[in-house]
């Protein structure tokens, strides 16, 4: 078990490479750049003003070079400043990435109370109206996008139920516990709604596979109560595959979490991120995706890990 | 001569004169006795603010010579930003949230009057820490007194000390560094002077009709101490000497400011504390409006009658917009854009009345009783009253009929041009900056241009990575659609389009033009000046250099809470509403 998950730490070193080598070069890739950017609107600027620019955020280097210096100090957990704001990113991830893994991890919490229950329900009372019922709820979560929830949720509350219209300003969970949930509540759950959709999907599929297993039908036929049956021999082995796609989701709920914190105000690393990209604003972005890369990667690690808990039978070696 | 300088100096004269006089009544009144030298006869205004002298709540009622009678103050006044301050730095970034959120707490040498009858968009230039100003005779050397009360906020390593020349100094090598891609606003001037603590001189290498509102500009120059220089980083402490000092910052939350006590003008500023939440959505925001969260909001046209009905004492007031949109060509000289007949029938094929119902919603609008306006934009933006001619009217002369709807005249243009059958190009436009108004009429425009046989192929662009960054500068093959920057002062408009400026979008080289845009940026009388606009705007109707359309020119709409006064009365244009509009504003 030491050995593998030390083999698996080590493998991560040129995949997190890698990753960052590919988003340091896409972004450069892009047309234009953030000189161009600042100095594109407004500002009538000349060509020794942005090359004075470029050479002030070392942008004048070429590309490895650029890469070499910023990877450097990387693993030295230095992001470096933002060019737009000359404040270290760093420092805006350490208040912003809390808030995020908070809005992640009440949306897979979420997540499974909606498609656990359902999911198991479909497969139990397979193709009755349970099943149809719980089938289409879970497509048309999917179906519907979770920012576009957001907006209509919040423009109802303000205009006929204003109790229900969000807090103006983001409440810490510091400050206040249960303002952050009432502040984090609406939005958790329509990410979460939106992610429950494949679970609940996978969840009916494995579970009807594993309720055709021998074991089950030994289980039935030994006169076991049907919770029993299906929370303590089904279930258990149905999950490795449900764990699998909930680590998976990871990166999606990464994309909800950008839209759904900029329709709520949350101040998290998606709404970061957004403007960032949005304004290439380099360093942010290649700290926000290293970042994202680092937790995707060991999530999975988790995921992984977590099968041997599942399912006894599993050893790693 | 009644030179527009001549009239500026007379008044000039006769309010330092009256302050003189008024020596005894005090700073305050001094200070007031200043604030209408901005103003104009010829705008409509009514000739400047009055003395400032608040009562305690019902005691009085305002009064045209006393618009703070009854005036309360304290209390915290709740708005809104959509973003994010790139930079705290007012010379760290252009962003407007930047320029915006500068304004609040640093001075300008000059700064632009609100007030009662003062349209938002006939703002003129007034002092802000500057107390006398000096103009030669020809405007080309201009001698400042900085006033004696101005001091920077009670903050170290600055401490609350004068504001001197030298901070002048330090922020002028700022805006004018070789990194400061606004260096090239000011470059008309030759040279600046600082003979004394209190004096500045600039010297102009011509006269310069903007040069006041240049120094008002909120995209220029800011006065920050020159202990910033070595002693702190403005990028992360924020010490100015404007009527607001920044009480706490949390990013993508809000800004929390508390009045300065010390500001000079101690007249004014009635709230304690100002609350600017940061809320991007628009939805977010109109909830929390609605729901009595902030006191002011931004508003759709679809969401008046909403607003109305829910809250009926609310305050609705519209502005006619200043942000201009416009179809321009690549600048290929093979491409079928360099004949003139083509540009016209792009102009004619699109129908302007019909674009503004799309955008604005005009006609339900009206039939719910409020007062909308949808003029049609020309070179110039539609809320640029003292400079637009409309191009429905008769200034326009015989070049009024390219603006007219007639799409069969335009296709006899284009057949005329050597296209009978069209022609196939790129219209191009970004569709992720601008909002759903300017989309849908942007792609409304692409049927009317098929209706005429110009066949389109539409690419969508993204802002940063192409459109900004390619399209807008002239790097683009055949038609794009866009919003220009809105500009503080309206000659910026032809100085852009018709001159050698990196942002001359369709790279026009058209000596008329040139000249007229430069001949504009010169003229110090305003009648003169008028008429130079008005060429500029007829001689682009005979061509369509650029093809003015609708999007930006109907009103735009803020909502306030019944209870916030002065909302009304006290609006700027561009982004100095910290320092021009809430100063003045307060909560029954």
């Amino acid at each position: 078990m030491q050995f593998y998950v030390a083999r698996r730490l080590l493998l991560m070193i040129p995949t997190l490479l890698g990753v960052t080598f590919i988003v340091f070069v896409m972004v450069r890739a892009v047309p234009g750049d953030v000189i161009d950017l600042l100095t594109g609107d407004f500002g009538a600027a000349s060509e020794e003003t942005k090359e004075a620019l470029r050479k002030e955020y070392q942008l004048d280097d070429n590309i490895v070079v650029q890469y070499v210096k910023w990877i450097g100090r990387v693993v030295r957990f230095d992001f470096g400043n933002s060019i737009l704001s000359d404040r270290t990113v760093i420092s805006e991830l350490k208040s912003r990435l809390p808030v995020t893994l908070e809005l992640g991890i009440l949306a897979i919490i979420c997540s499974l109370c909606i498609a656990l229950p359902v999911g198991i329900m479909s497969a139990i009372r397979q193709d009755t109206a349970w099943d149809y019922a719980g089938r289409s709820f879970a497509i048309g979560l999917l179906a519907i996008p979770g920012f576009w929830v957001g907006i209509i949720l919040i423009t109802m509350a303000g205009r006929y139920f204003t109790w229900g219209v969000p807090p103006k300003d983001y409440i810490a969970f510091t400050d206040n516990p249960l303002g952050n949930l009432r502040m984090m509540i609406v939005p958790s759950m329509i990410l979460g709604a939106g992610l429950s959709g494949s679970v609940m999907r996978f969840t009916r599929s494995a579970m009807l596979e594993t309720l055709r297993q021998d074991y089950i039908r030994t289980a039935w036929a030994k006169g076991l109560r049907e919770r029993r049956v299906i929370i303590s021999h089904a279930l258990r082995n149905a999950l490795i595959p449900v764990v699998t796609v909930v680590g998976l989701q990871l990166p999606i709920l990464v994309g909800g979490t950008v839209l759904i914190e900029t329709v709520y105000s949350i101040p998290g690393m998606g709404r970061y991120y957004v403007s960032s990209v949005s304004s290439l604003d380099y360093p942010v972005v290649q700290a926000v995706n290293v970042i994202v890369a680092v937790v995707v990667v060991f999530v999975n690690l988790g995921v992984d890990l977590t099968y041997s808990i599942l399912d006894p039978r599993i050893r790693y070696s | 001569m009644s030179s527009y300088w001549d009239r500026w100096w007379d008044r000039q004269s006769n309010r330092r004169t009256l302050l003189k006089g008024a020596g005894l009544a005090g700073v305050g009144a001094a200070s007031m006795a200043l604030v209408g030298c901005g103003d104009d006869d010829d705008d409509g205004g009514d000739g400047g603010v009055q003395l400032a002298t608040p009562t305690p709540a019902g005691q009085a009622t305002a009064t045209p010579s006393d618009p703070f009678a009854g005036a309360k103050r304290g209390g915290t006044y709740r708005i809104y930003q959509t973003g994010d301050a790139p930079s705290l730095d007012p010379y760290g970034n252009l962003s407007f949230l930047t320029k915006g959120f500068a304004a609040y707490h640093y001075s300008r040498l000059y700064k632009y009057k609100t007030g009662p009858g003062i349209l938002p968009l006939s703002v003129r230039p007034e002092p802000d820490i500057v107390q006398t100003a000096e103009a030669s005779p020809d405007g080309t050397k201009w001698t400042f007194k900085l006033r004696q009360d101005v001091k920077f906020h009670n903050i170290a390593p600055v401490n609350g000390r004068q504001v001197t020349s030298d901070d002048v100094k330090y922020s002028w090598s700022l805006l004018t560094a070789a990194t400061n891609a606004n260096a090239a606003q000011v470059k008309y001037v030759d040279k600046v002077e600082f003979p004394d603590k209190q004096t500045i001189t600039f010297t102009l290498k011509g006269p310069n009709a903007a040069f006041l509102d240049a120094l008002a500009d909120t995209n220029l120059l800011f006065i920050v101490p020159t202990e910033s220089e070595s002693q702190y980083d403005r990028a992360k402490v924020t010490i100015g000497s404007g009527p607001w000092i920044l009480d706490s910052y949390q990013p993508s939350v809000k800004i929390v400011r508390k009045k300065n006590p010390e500001w000079y003008d101690k007249n004014v500023v009635f709230f304690d504390s100002i609350e600017q939440s940061i809320i991007p959505e628009y939805a977010n925001r109109l909830a929390q409006f609605l729901a009595g969260n902030l006191d002011l909001s931004d508003l759709n046209g679809d969401d008046l009658t909403t607003v109305k009905k829910q809250l009926p004492q609310a305050q609705l007031t519209s502005v006619v917009g200043t942000t201009l949109s416009f179809m321009f060509f690549d600048p290929d000289p093979t491409s079928p854009w360099k004949d003139p007949r083509v540009r016209q029938a792009v102009s004619m094929a699109i129908n302007r009345d019909d674009l503004l119902e799309l955008g604005y919603n005009l006609k339900k609008l009206k039939e719910a009783g409020l007062d909308v306006q949808g003029p049609w934009h020309n070179i110039v933006p539609a809320g640029e009253t003292r400079w637009w001619i409309d191009p429905k009217g008769k200034d326009q002369g015989d070049s009024a009929k390219f603006f007219k709807y007639d799409p069969a005249e335009a296709k006899k243009l284009l057949s005329a041009a050597g296209y009978p059958d069209g022609f196939s190009t790129v219209y191009q436009y970004t569709a992720n900056r601008y909002g759903k108004l300017f989309n849908d009429i942007a792609e409304a425009q692409i049927n009317y241009l098929n209706q005429i046989g110009i066949k389109t192929t539409t690419d969508v662009q993204d802002y940063s990575s192409k459109y900004i960054t390619q399209t807008f500068i002239g790097n683009f093959k055949g038609i794009a659609f866009g919003y220009e920057t809105p500009f503080p002062e309206a000659g910026s408009y032809l100085t852009r389009f018709f001159t050698e400026d990196p942002n001359n979008h369709s790279k026009v080289k058209d000596a008329t033009m040139t000249k007229l845009a430069q001949d504009q940026a010169i003229e110090a009388n305003e009648e003169k000046r008028r008429a130079l606009f008005k060429e500029a705007q007829v001689k682009n109707g005979e061509n369509m250099f650029y093809v003015p359309s609708v999007a930006g020119a109907g009103s735009g709409w803020t909502g306030h809470q019944a209870n916030i006064k002065g909302a009304a009365e006290y609006r700027t244009k561009g982004y100095g509403q910290g320092t021009e509009d809430y100063v003045f504003r307060w909560k029954a």
